[in-house]
This record gives C-alpha cells, sequence and structure tokens, in this order.
C-alpha cells in the first residue's frame, strides 16, 4: 500500500500526493507540500485505524518533513464518554497528550482547507 | 471561478482573493449609512436591520429568501464544477463510508453518521448544511421522536457563492470535507462551521 492525501480542491478537483516509499523524490516534494498546508490552515485527517464502522480518524497536529510521519496528539478528549445529554461543546482543554506518529507511506489521509464561511 | 452575476465568497488568506472576489462585481456606492445593530424578528421572520447616518437613525427589514431563489442559483453555480470532479469524489466518499450510508447517499444525497464522541447524529446533505441532532432532554415536548435539531453546520472549504447552496468545490467534496472533520476533529468542525438555527432558511430545511 501507498500513503496518499487526498487534497479537495476547486477546478480540476481532488488532487493526490503520493508517498511512494520507492519514490524519494516523491516523497520529498509530498512532504513539503503537506508541511506547506499545515502551515496555511488546512486540517489533515488521517487515517489512523478501521473498526467495525469504517475508517477512523484523527486530525494531524504536525508533520515531520525528515521522516514523513504525520504527528497525531492524544488528548484527555479522546477518553471522554459520550454524554448524550449535553449538547456537542468544544472539550476543555488540558494538558496534551502523547504524540502518535503515522509514517504517511502507510496511510491515507483528506486534506480540507480553510473554510469560507456558509 | 467567478461567475457572471453571481458573488463569490473565498476564505481572505488565498492568493489574490480580493482581487478574484471582486471580478464582475459593481462598485457599491456608499451612500455614507452604517450598520449599527441587527437580529432576527421570529415575529416578523425577518432581521432587522438599524442603521445609522450623520447621527441620524432609521431601520430596515431582510425578509428570508426563498428556497427557490437559491435551488436556481445554484443550478447556475454548478456550470463550474465537471461530472469528472464529481465522479472521482464520489469514489473517494464510497471508500470512506459503510455500505448503507454510501447507498443512502447515492438515492437521496443524504446520509447519517453518529459521532461516538459526542452522541450527537449528523445528517450529512449534498448541496445542503449538515443537521446536527441529538435526543431530546427530559420534559421537552416540542421534540419529535425523541430527537432534537441542535442546528444547521454550514461551511464550504475554499470558497462559495453567495445566495446558494453552492460551494466552489463540487458538491460531494462538501460533503467528504464536513465528514472528514467531523470524524477527525468534531470540536474544530464546529468551530468552522456557521451555526444555523433549524428555522433559518439558511439551514435548508
Amino acid at each position: 500500500m501507498v500513503g496518499q492525501v487526498g487534497i479537495l480542491n476547486v477546478g480540476a478537483g481532488d488532487t493526490k500526493l503520493s508517498f511512494d516509499p520507492s519514490n524519494r523524490e516523491e516523497v520529498a516534494r509530498a512532504s513539503g507540500i503537506v508541511t506547506d498546508m499545515l502551515r496555511r490552515g488546512y486540517a489533515l485527517m488521517v487515517e489512523v485505524g478501521r473498526d467495525d464502522d469504517g475508517p477512523l480518524y484523527r486530525r494531524a497536529k504536525g508533520f515531520d518533513e525528515k521522516t514523513a510521519e504525520y504527528l497525531i496528539m492524544s488528548g484527555p478528549s479522546d477518553q471522554e464518554t459520550p454524554n448524550v445529554e449535553k449538547p456537542a461543546s468544544p472539550a476543555p482543554r488540558g494538558r496534551q497528550g502523547k504524540t502518535q506518529r503515522i509514517p504517511a507511506a502507510k496511510t491515507s489521509a483528506v486534506a480540507v482547507a480553510r473554510s469560507a464561511g456558509g | 471561478m467567478p461567475i457572471d452575476g453571481e458573488r463569490l465568497v473565498i476564505e481572505p488568506s488565498f492568493p489574490r482573493a480580493e482581487a478574484l472576489m471582486q471580478i464582475g462585481q459593481k462598485p457599491i456606492e456608499d451612500e455614507g449609512w452604517r450598520e449599527r445593530n441587527r437580529w432576527y424578528s421570529l415575529h416578523r421572520r425577518a432581521d432587522i436591520i438599524i442603521m445609522e447616518r450623520d447621527g441620524k437613525i432609521d431601520w430596515g427589514m431582510l425578509p428570508a429568501f426563498h428556497h427557490i431563489k437559491y435551488d436556481i442559483t445554484t443550478l447556475g453555480c454548478s456550470e463550474v464544477w465537471g461530472i469528472e470532479q464529481e465522479g472521482r469524489a464520489v469514489q473517494l466518499l464510497g471508500r470512506m463510508l459503510k455500505h448503507r450510508q454510501f447507498k443512502a447517499y447515492l438515492l437521496t444525497g443524504m446520509f447519517l453518521e453518529r459521532s461516538e464522541r459526542s452522541g450527537v447524529t449528523y445528517m450529512f446533505r449534498r448541496l445542503k448544511p449538515t443537521v446536527a441532532i441529538a435526543p431530546s432532554r427530559e420534559g421537552d415536548e416540542e421534540s419529535a421522536g425523541g430527537m432534537r435539531i441542535l442546528c444547521a453546520l454550514c461551511q464550504h472549504p475554499i470558497a462559495y457563492y453567495a445566495g446558494s447552496w453552492a460551494g466552489a468545490m463540487c458538491p460531494t467534496d462538501d460533503v467528504i470535507a464536513h465528514l472528514a472533520l467531523m470524524r477527525g476533529d468534531e470540536h474544530m468542525f464546529w468551530k468552522r462551521c456557521a451555526q444555523h438555527q433549524p428555522w433559518r432558511p439558511e439551514a435548508g430545511l
């Protein structure tokens, strides 16, 4: 499996970046683009696993360009049990959890640009 | 892509966003009026706007738009999308959904997904805001079927066409953006979206 990032885009449609370990130039180019996207405010949703309901996504908080790995933070809000009596609200900000590193070559991701409104 | 007669709204951080938004727009004559306040009147079902100029205060009413107007404008904006782009987006969405969800989307343009994190159920819709639904609170007599609508969540990555349901991306790409954000960072999803009350026409309900 070759890791891919699908960038949701206008005009010609979705753009795909691939992290093929056998093509170092392509990996370097894709790594640079992902780093730039994160700096510009894109949200990168990385597939971190699958369950019976389908793929599980987590937002990448950073990207290590040297090792081509997504940096996923797991924090206290992730262990919070669902409370159906309260409407959805921002989770209380607490200490940062551990950083999980996921190689870009081994997973897929979706990149979402900043919103223009709605 | 700018369309003649339609107002394109672009996220300001994109290069040349301001210049692109001005294409095809007529210059607005500034008569000196400034908006002082605005609120929604349930009684009149309209926005009430208080304006001020040179110390004089006046008011106006902005009635709710008719749904069909947005629909027709959206039809016009569909010129910027391509069948190929929409097809690729549908394929990507198909890889993200369970079979029943994907079938529902292909046949109805909508599907449901419940967030395990918050307990909120989301109705993702093509060319309409996503509806956030939660179980009713105890004693809530107005809710139907034990569920209540929290709000309609609307956001268009990159750009959208004002006065329509259309984003600059093809419709299914907008749905993918909503779904991916909800799954990956629900907090950010709510933060990025405009939250429309269910009785407002902007909610598309």
